[in-house]
């Protein structure tokens, strides 16, 4: 190619690549403003929902209860048959779906699974709340294990799986007391916040009960129960 | 070589140079990633673009300044209060930075607030003085707020102080965006979204975004609420328009109060509010093998449905907040991973207190963003789960119980990945 044609083609080149880089620049456009979208009518803001109507699910049989408490364990526990009674209903965390509680006892060689990090159950010492302790099982340990429960047919529910398991407090005999109940014959500046029904049990010599707390379970004693926040971690400190 | 193409030449060249230097078309450009954070005190990479970033100073102008910089609103937002400042008579803490600041500022730490209250007849009733807050510090012993002065108030609940780092994108989130994530949600699913007032544009509003009950969809407003609530300013953002400080459970605390109100003109909110905008998003950990399958199950069992792994922002130009605010360039149309829909829902865990949102969201928090969250070693809304594990169990509700079910139903190594992928969030 002679020095004159080679000239022309890079002319060319330079003239097409011009063309293209104009062609696909534009000014910059100004900005545009728009308002955002309204908010939502305001009876968007939820009103409360009524609570379902109260209905009275058949008692539980043993045979029911081992189920439930298969289907969350598999053979990690065993029911307490030879506690009377090893197990009793109640709303215990006040969502009007009704909830199990049952003593149950580690498997022997099971324990390892119990306390598994990522088991599906929430570990909890009622007696040491104050205390952030990672909670272990030992082998003699009688527990409870709480399922709640799930719609309207509660702990029998497929999806009733969420489940606490006490230790340290199955001392004697439990009971379920109504919150009602317990708000009616109980001062209320003496007690907690209660979610639901309550669990009475003697634990020590002394008569006190379980209730749910958002979080875990907790023990009320009504001679050591002082209406104050629990302890606390604050700014670094431990608050009482 | 001859005049005529020498010439030719060069005008080509110019023509070439031009040509380059004109903005390429914008129109109809994409959302693009927001720029992130490594969360690392030791790198200098939280300013996002909006504003100038300036330089670190350790004293600031007593007079207002128009358009500080990032670095001016970083020292305000960080400042320590005073008595002379107007501290408390009842307050939580010194200053913004003294509860948002692991592992940088803004971010969160272990300061909690505690709220309280009782039912009465089924209705949540604040205690006396109408607030639910109970300030646990006070400038005199005399004045302290204590629940034992008040024990009809059994419904008690500590908070967590919330991460506000990437606040900016989430104040950018146009409100239509909230209703399509809601009506994308399933049954059972579904989150509760709220109208909030907007302080600075005389009440309007719009959807509430920030805090454990949605309360505030402007980071003015929920800078003004704080400065009062939290250290004790008053202030024009403050709700009571900065005329009237908190009383100590019902008792006034004017003999403890020397300072007039408003104790902040308003200049000290504004420096707030634009330091958290100029802030960039949380940054991820290291995305391992085990984090990317850890993310596939997240998904699979139906966690992304409420924490909701992604948002994009306005378009920069939206006028939000009732008019007072116009999304910027630095904080418009960018793709975010707040891992939340910032809606309210019961899963069950809820604190009993109502606010902004009226009584059917008494036991219902704010899908807490878990962007960050491997920083925050104490979760849920009362920092009482210390293990991923235990918040997923607490997870009741009809979603949570779904999603916690089908956890459970993970094989152990899958439950590993999952945790893995929160971990680098």
């Amino acid at each position: 190619m002679s020095a004159k044609r080679l000239d022309s083609v890079c002319l060319l080149f330079l003239w097409g690549a011009c063309i293209l880089v104009f062609g696909c620049a534009a000014p910059q456009p100004p900005r545009r403003t728009r308002r955002e979208a309204p908010p939502p009518p305001p009876e968007i803001n939820p009103a409360p929902e009524p609570l379902p109507a109260g209905h009275n699910p058949a008692p539980p049989k043993p045979s029911e209860v081992r189920n439930v408490v298969s289907r969350i364990f598999h053979d990690v526990v065993t029911v307490q048959s030879d506690w009377k009674p090893s197990f009793l209903v109640g709303d215990f965390n006040g969502d009007v779906s009704q909830d199990l509680v049952v003593i149950v006892r580690p498997v022997a060689g099971n324990l390892a699974f119990i306390n598994e990090e990522l088991a599906a159950w929430i570990l909890v010492d009622p007696l040491r709340t104050a205390i952030r302790q990672h909670v272990r099982i030992d082998e003699n340990d009688v527990l409870l294990a709480v399922v709640h429960g799930f719609g309207s047919t509660g702990w029998r529910h497929s999806l009733a799986t969420q489940t606490y398991v006490l230790r340290g407090v199955a001392d004697g005999p439990i009971k379920v007391r109504a919150r009602k109940q317990v708000l009616h014959t109980v001062d209320k500046d003496k007690l907690p916040r209660l979610w639901g029904d309550v669990i009475e049990q003697t634990i020590n010599g002394q008569s006190g009960f379980l209730y749910y707390n958002g979080a875990k379970y907790g023990w009320y004693d009504p001679r050591s129960y002082k209406p104050a926040p629990a302890a606390r971690i604050v700014h670094g400190e431990v608050i009482r | 070589m001859k005049p005529a193409r020498v010439f030719g030449v060069f005008l080509s060249g110019a023509l070439l140079i031009l040509a380059t230097s004109v903005p390429r078309l914008v129109e109809g450009e994409g959302p693009t990633e927001a720029p992130t954070t490594a969360l690392d005190a030791r790198v200098d990479d939280l300013h996002n673009g909006f504003g100038l970033k300036g330089t670190p100073i350790d004293k600031c102008a007593e007079d207002p300044v128009p358009n500080r910089s990032f670095e001016d609103n970083k020292f305000i937002f960080n400042e320590l209060e005073t008595l002379q400042d107007g501290l408390g008579p009842l307050y939580n803490d010194v200053g913004c930075g003294s509860c948002h600041q692991s592992p940088i500022a803004g971010g969160i730490s272990q300061s909690k607030e505690l709220r309280a209250g009782h039912l009465n007849g089924g209705n949540f009733v604040n205690p006396p003085g109408g607030q639910s807050l109970i300030q646990l510090r006070a400038i005199a012993a005399a004045i302290q707020e204590r629940l034992d002065n008040a024990p009809l108030e059994n419904i008690r609940t500590l908070r967590t102080s919330l991460n506000t780092i990437g606040d900016g994108f989430v104040e950018a989130i146009d409100n239509s965006t909230f209703t399509v994530i809601q009506l994308t949600q399933p049954l059972g699913f579904q989150g509760t979204i709220i109208n909030v007032p907007v302080v600075e544009a005389g009440g309007a509003s719009r959807i509430g975004r920030f805090g454990w009950k949605d309360q505030h969809a402007s980071l003015q407003s929920f800078s003004g609420d704080a400065y009062l609530n939290e250290m004790g300013i008053t202030n024009p953002f403050d709700g009571n328009g900065g005329t009237q400080e908190n009383n100590s459970l019902g008792q006034s605390v004017a003999g403890f109060d020397n300072v007039a109100d408003p104790e902040d003109d308003g200049d000290d909110v504004e420096a707030f509010a634009n330091f958290m905008r100029a802030t960039r998003a949380p940054g991820r950990g290291p995305i391992t093998a085990a984090v990317q399958r850890g993310e596939l199950f997240f998904t699979t069992v139906q966690c992304s449905v409420c924490h909701t792994p992604t948002i994009t922002t306005a378009p920069a130009g939206t006028i939000i907040n009732g008019g007072e605010f116009t999304v910027p360039p630095e904080l418009g149309n960018k793709i975010i991973h707040p891992f939340s829909d910032f809606m309210l829902h019961d899963i069950g865990t809820g604190d009993g207190i109502v606010q902004n949102g009226g009584p059917a969201t008494r036991n219902m928090v704010r899908t807490p963003p878990l962007w960050g969250v491997r920083t925050r070693p104490e979760m849920m809304h009362d920092g009482l789960s210390l293990t991923f594990n235990e918040a997923i169990q607490r997870h009741a509700g009809t979603g949570g119980t779904a999603s916690r079910t089908l956890f459970n139903a993970l094989l152990a190594s899958q439950k590993d990945d999952l945790i893995a992928f929160l971990k680098s969030l």
